[in-house]
């Protein structure tokens, strides 16, 4: 279902979306897909050399989902401008919760946009990312 | 303490063409079932530029060797994405790495890291800014 410009408000929240529970062969096929083979993300042994108790998801598959969460919404290409910082790290078994809030509409160079921001929390609660978008959306 | 000379240094470019294989790759790996990228010509998922970087051979980790930093010590702080012009499969990219700060705050340091992509045509596609944090 297409989201027009002219339909949506200051203050909306975005269909929020559910993403996981994040599998071990799911870190190895981001690692694959990514190019990020960085073993923290795949082999144990390696993630508790470093002082974790088992291997972690990539920062930027969490990212990933959090670009789900706007395309999903605004539609696939609308992207123009994304940004998180990083706060928490997801475990294979974690199932992770995407939700974000418009809190600006503005027009630029022709094109209608969206600003808003995003979190993604595991079911704990845990905030494992947070961050602000500008996506581009049609008009009616 | 990263030595903030570094700063302003631009790193050699490298080339990445876009694949309609990867593409498929990646939205398997994060399980984006939209079927508007299964269409002839297809938009890019937003954090798809990650492949550029890790497959085009921009090499973080010698990136980071060379002022002087070493990847088992860092971690990804920040991440930010900025679409300027439409990408296309079949598009290079060709990727432009340069140390835009180095900074020290609550005992740590902060390299941020800001890559310029241009497409076979010059046209200025996408920035990409990484904000890298160095412990200790």
């Amino acid at each position: 279902m297409t989201v027009y410009f002219e339909d949506i408000n200051v203050g909306d929240q975005l269909p929020e979306l559910i993403k996981g529970p994040i599998s071990d062969s799911q870190l190895v096929r981001y690692s694959g897909a990514s190019g990020d083979f960085n073993p923290i993300h795949t082999v144990p042994k390696v993630a508790q050399m470093v002082g974790l108790d088992g291997v972690i998801a990539h920062g930027m598959l969490i990212m990933a989902f959090g670009g789900q969460l706007l395309t999903d919404w605004a539609g696939a290409g609308s992207m123009r401008q994304f940004k998180v910082r990083f706060s928490g790290m997801t475990k294979p078994t974690e199932s992770l919760i995407c939700r974000g809030q418009v809190t600006e509409k503005l027009e630029q160079n022709g094109e209608a946009l969206a600003r808003g921001k995003l979190t993604i929390k595991g079911t704990d609660d845990s905030l494992k990312l947070k961050g602000d978008f500008t996506v581009a959306l049609p008009r009616r | 303490m990263v030595d903030p000379s570094h700063k302003g240094r631009v790193f050699p470019s490298y080339e990445f063409t876009i694949e309609r294989g990867k593409l498929h790759e990646f939205l398997l790996a994060i399980g984006d079932e939209n079927p508007a990228y299964l269409v002839d010509d297809p938009p890019l998922p937003p954090t798809f530029a990650t492949v550029f970087a890790f497959w085009g051979g921009m090499n973080m980790e010698n990136l980071l060797k060379q002022i002087g930093v070493e990847m088992w010590n860092v971690l990804h702080g920040e991440q930010e994405y900025e679409t300027l012009a439409p990408l296309h499969i079949g598009d290079t990219m060709s990727g432009t790495a340069r140390i835009a700060d180095i900074y020290a705050k609550a005992g740590m340091n902060f390299v941020e890291i800001v890559t310029q992509y241009q497409n076979q045509n010059g046209v200025a596609v996408l920035n990409d800014r990484a904000l890298i944090i160095v412990r200790g």
